[in-house]
């Protein structure tokens, strides 16, 4: 495997109760870039990113990472936060990552001081905002120190001040190499993030280019009536 | 007219009894204080067992499907509603002089009565936390999934993030060993200064027809059962609500 790419899907196809949820994809995700995977509600991107992440199996084909490249961590659209204050959210994870005790609570701080939360260090974290919350998942999910870290529609439900700051959160990483696949249906958000453009529909990948190519000028027509607000 | 004189003369009667029964609650009788005494550690050493027993096997049946579990399931399910005669009867067997258990020399002792009421709550412990637990983990399973997490430290976390849920569950098996009198009875034999437990002291007492003990202990037992339901009642309208939050839920 060339030594740029962090995974590489091979004829990979999965079903699901419905049926065909992801359709012979073979494709790769490059090292320490931010790629978006794009498509309307119901195109199979979240099961994409499972697969990615290992949460779901392929029913056929192989997902190949490489080699010392598989510490993957992800957020989900729903921040899933533990019925702790925010502060124990964090020191929950510098302990599953074996964190010497005494170092959590100020490494802890320290990472809710870099996303302004530390004034809620204390506060029960199901109290937060769902901004406030989904700021905590990216967070959290980046102290895991993660080779790549998946994102699925980490926006979706939060209003264009929070998304925007979380916007800010992802681009941070990415400035800082960190391999990023994010799905969304977004269009302008995939203009903002992406640096690559994995399109999906109907469970098929319809296209995978460079951000600016795949805006410029997509060479699918469902790409194009996608981006051009025809679907 | 002589109807009403009986009628005045048992209501009189009666609250002589009330009377007598709150003087010896409110003089801290030291007959009555050792059988609570007795009854309490009892029942929260049976609690701390059946807990011990029954939350890791909910937990286990709430987080693993593995050969067997549909029909433990069903067992436990049906054992939450075992009548104590019979919880007694077998564990008097089991510690009887011919017993498997025998050899102990435990029947008619306070650790039988806490074996009986162990057999008789674990199984509402058991039952119960599965479900708190199941809820949880159909709230965190992708998380910890992503987080690749082993299942001891999955059971932990779900454990603690339950714990509100589980200390009424706690409660609610209190609740049903402290009242409990049919197995204490068969396997500690009600003994006094040994095995005498409110319960069994009630039944004795009335059958004695010294109805002033078994009122005293009557209300402690109303007392202590109203407290854990109030307890329970706080819990999940104080804590749970801070716990879950109201922001934006």
């Amino acid at each position: 495997m060339n030594d740029q790419i962090a995974l590489s899907f091979k004829k990979v196809s999965f079903y699901h109760d419905k049926g065909k949820a992801l359709h012979d994809v073979s494709l790769d995700i490059h090292k320490k870039q931010t790629t978006v995977v794009l498509g309307p509600n119901g195109a199979g991107k979240s099961i994409f990113l499972k697969l990615c992440h290992g949460l779901l199996k392929p029913t056929t084909g192989q997902i190949v990472s490489q080699k010392n490249y598989n510490q993957s961590a992800m957020v989900f659209p729903k921040p899933t936060l533990l019925r702790r204050t925010v502060l124990k959210n964090i020191t929950y994870i510098l302990d599953i990552m074996e964190y010497p005790k005494n170092e959590q609570e100020p490494k802890a701080l320290e990472a809710l001081k870099s996303i302004s939360m530390d004034q809620f260090a204390h506060v029960q974290a199901k109290k937060l905002s769902s901004g406030e919350k989904q700021r905590l998942s990216l967070i959290r999910a980046q102290l895991l120190n993660p080779n790549i870290l998946y994102l699925d529609e980490p926006t979706a439900n939060l209003d264009p001040k929070a998304t925007a700051f979380l916007e800010n959160m992802i681009i941070k990483s990415s400035e800082n190499h960190l391999t990023i696949v994010m799905a969304t249906h977004d269009l302008m958000q995939a203009k903002r993030i992406a640096e690559q453009i994995i399109y999906i529909e109907n469970g098929e990948v319809i296209e995978t280019s460079n951000a600016g190519d795949f805006f410029k000028n997509p060479k699918s027509d469902k790409a194009r009536n996608f981006i051009e607000g025809r679907l | 007219m002589s109807s009403g004189k009986e009628n005045r003369k048992i209501m009189t009667e009666n609250s002589n009894i009330l009377i007598q029964s709150l003087y010896l609650i409110a003089s801290f009788n030291d007959d009555l204080m050792e059988i609570i005494g007795l009854s309490l550690y009892v029942s929260l050493s049976a609690l701390t067992l059946a807990a011990l027993i029954g939350f890791p096997l909910g937990s286990m049946l709430a987080t693993k499907k593995f050969f067997g579990s549909t029909l433990l399931n069903v067992i436990i399910n049906a054992f939450m509603g075992l009548p104590p005669v019979v919880v007694g009867l077998f564990v008097y067997m089991l510690l009887s002089r011919n017993g498997p258990l025998g050899v102990l020399g435990l029947l008619y002792s306070s650790e039988a009565m806490i074996i009986a009421q162990t057999i008789l709550i674990f199984p509402i412990l058991a039952a119960l936390s599965r479900q708190v637990i199941e809820e949880m983990n159909r709230e965190y399973g992708e998380f910890f999934n992503s987080l690749r997490l082993g299942a001891t430290q999955r059971i932990k976390t779900l454990l603690w993030e339950s714990r509100i849920s589980l200390l009424t569950v706690l409660l609610a098996g209190f609740g049903r060993a402290i009242a409990e009198v049919g197995a204490v009875m068969i396997v500690g034999g009600n003994i006094e200064h040994s095995t005498r437990t409110m319960t069994t002291s009630i039944q004795m007492e009335i059958g004695k027809g010294n109805l002033e003990l078994a009122m005293a202990l009557g209300i402690i037992l109303l007392i202590i059962s109203l407290s854990i339901n109030m307890l329970m009642q706080f819990i999940k309208s104080h804590y749970l609500k801070i716990q879950e939050g109201y922001r934006d839920e």
